[in-house]
């Protein structure tokens, strides 16, 4: 069977590729944007946190003998952990600076970190096996599809639902989301702004650090297994709107489809494409600002 | 009055303060006693927001002295100082556009006993109520101005700094403000109120000072204001 002279099974199966690359842009879109949002800085140091959530639960694994199931939960425990570190000794320091030495800062610490990693592991894949329980696949009768990876985006649409929840549902998002408008009233209202901050951060986080612990079976562990995806994500987040907590969810898994998709019809442009989606987002958003002047 | 409120008396002695490197305050010393109303009368640009920042620790730079009961709140954090029985009704109103009505009201912590119940702020101002979920700056400006004085009335604060309330306001929601002061005051509640509005003023206060250039220049007694009504309003007149 063919569509548009594509044959369907091509289709499909890059549907599905798109759509676990889509549950990956959800998740860590969704943790800049709130940084974003909160803290009004970019945050470079995401993707290292998603090789760092992936490299735990290989040492979990390597060194402790302790499995996928318990890192899903420890590896993200750990990431936010540092996470939060990071912001309480570095970049809480620079809230008051202009917004491009915390952009240079967790630039250099994302290097930093990368070098730390490849220095102590090398640049080669490391292997992390799917756990047994997710192993194997069903024939849905037009294509196959590996249990793992609907796992992926099962996990993936119930962490961004439930994270959805607390910041659009819960009395603490609501002092996020009031944070995030005005932090100083917040804090005269009487809450504690910075730990609010510090908690947003590690937060985010660990939600980078669940996605690396979630990529791990799919995508080798290696030190710069979260520099190429960092710049896709933060396209994900630009044509998402800065700071919209849906527009990251949908532009997520929405730009992992579209990328699978121009796999299957056009492959060259498929690296491509996100950025072209960015670039024409852009000149519509700049054209509706200037438009009115005329 | 609550038993619970704590008769605690706000001194601030030769505060100083600046945006920047302009001075804005130049050794403002006044008081406020507990269960007192206070209004800070003055012209635009005389200070008196910027003492309200002062004492809620919103100014970057400040000097002098500022204590509540014992403790000196200078230099503290804003949310110290909320914790501290102190809360703040902005000019701006501040309320939230991402956040309901209700979402609104809940915002602030409790820090206290004895704060309004969500049913007796409702009570004051059912139209909050009729509105709960409503995004908050929907409302009239009216209402946000009730939403932003019933959100700081259910924390247990002591201590309610109200920048201009009614500024804006048409006359009906005016008198409606000055009612909800007027019952603060019957609960034990202390107000320091700024106004550019006498009228309104000397509808709620018990005492006023004269704020001009950063520095008290008269004090008097609603009493006093009483026998000599010229007395404040020449230095109100522009």
């Amino acid at each position: 069977m063919t569509l548009f002279g594509l044959p369907l099974a091509l289709i499909y199966s890059q549907l599905l590729l798109g759509l676990i690359n889509g549950a990956f842009y959800a998740i860590l879109s969704l943790g800049l944007s709130v940084i974003f949002g909160m803290l009004g800085i970019v945050n470079f140091v995401h993707g290292v946190l998603f090789m760092m959530g992936a490299f735990f639960a290989w040492m979990l694994l390597e060194w402790c003998g302790i499995g996928y199931w318990w890192a899903l939960i420890l590896s993200p425990a750990i990431v936010g952990l540092i996470g939060m570190a990071i912001e309480r000794l570095l970049i809480s320091r620079l809230y008051k600076q202009d917004h491009i030495y915390a952009f240079l800062l967790t630039f250099g610490l994302a290097l930093m970190i990368e070098a730390l990693f490849r220095n102590a592991f090398d640049s080669i894949g490391r292997p992390y096996s799917i756990p047994e329980l997710l192993q194997g696949g069903s024939d849905l009768g037009f294509m196959f599809v590996p249990h793992y990876r609907s796992w992926i985006v099962i996990v993936s649409v119930v962490v961004c639902g439930l994270t959805w929840y607390s910041i659009e549902k819960t009395r603490l998002g609501a002092r996020l989301r009031a944070a995030t408008e005005n932090g100083p009233v917040v804090q005269a209202l009487g809450i504690r702004v910075p730990r609010l901050m510090t908690l947003t951060y590690g937060g985010a986080a660990a939600l980078a650090g669940l996605s690396g612990v979630l990529a791990a079976p799919i995508y080798s562990v290696s030190p710069q297994m979260g520099a190429n995806l960092v710049i896709i994500v933060f396209a994900v987040v630009v044509i998402g709107g800065l700071n919209s907590i849906k527009g990251s969810i949908v532009a997520g898994f929405g730009l992992g489809i579209l990328e699978g998709l121009t796999k299957a019809v056009y492959p060259a442009a498929s690296s491509t494409v996100i950025f072209l989606v960015m670039a024409i987002v852009l000149i519509a958003r700049a054209g509706r600002l200037t438009g009115r002047k005329h | 009055m609550n038993p619970l409120t704590p008769k605690k008396t706000l001194v601030v002695k030769d505060l100083c303060a600046w945006y920047a490197d302009s001075q804005a305050l130049h050794g403002t010393s006044f008081h406020v006693e507990p269960g007192e109303v206070v209004a800070l009368l003055g012209r635009n640009g005389a200070g008196k927001t910027t003492i309200l920042k002062s004492i809620m620790g919103l100014m970057g730079k400040a000097a002098g002295e500022v204590r509540y009961g014992e403790q000196p709140i200078l230099h503290r954090r804003p949310d110290e100082i909320a914790a501290a029985g102190i809360a703040i009704c902005p000019e701006e109103r501040a309320i939230f556009s991402t956040l309901s009505v209700s979402e609104n009201l809940m915002l602030p912590p409790v820090i206290a006993r004895g704060g309004y119940t969500v049913e007796e702020i409702y009570t004051l101002f059912p139209n909050l109520h009729e509105r709960a979920d409503a995004g908050g700056t929907t409302l009239s400006g009216g209402e946000q101005q009730m939403l932003a004085i019933g959100r700081i009335l259910r924390t247990g604060a002591t201590l309610f700094l109200l920048d201009e309330p009614s500024e804006g306001l048409a006359p009906v929601i005016v008198q409606q403000i000055a009612r909800t002061i007027q019952k603060m005051k019957e609960r034990g509640l202390t107000v320091l109120l700024v106004e550019q509005n006498l009228k309104f003023a000397r509808t709620v206060s018990d005492r006023y000072y004269v704020v001009e250039q950063g520095r008290i220049i008269d004090a008097c007694t609603s009493a006093e204001l009483e026998r000599d009504p010229e007395r404040i309003q020449h230095h109100l007149a522009i």
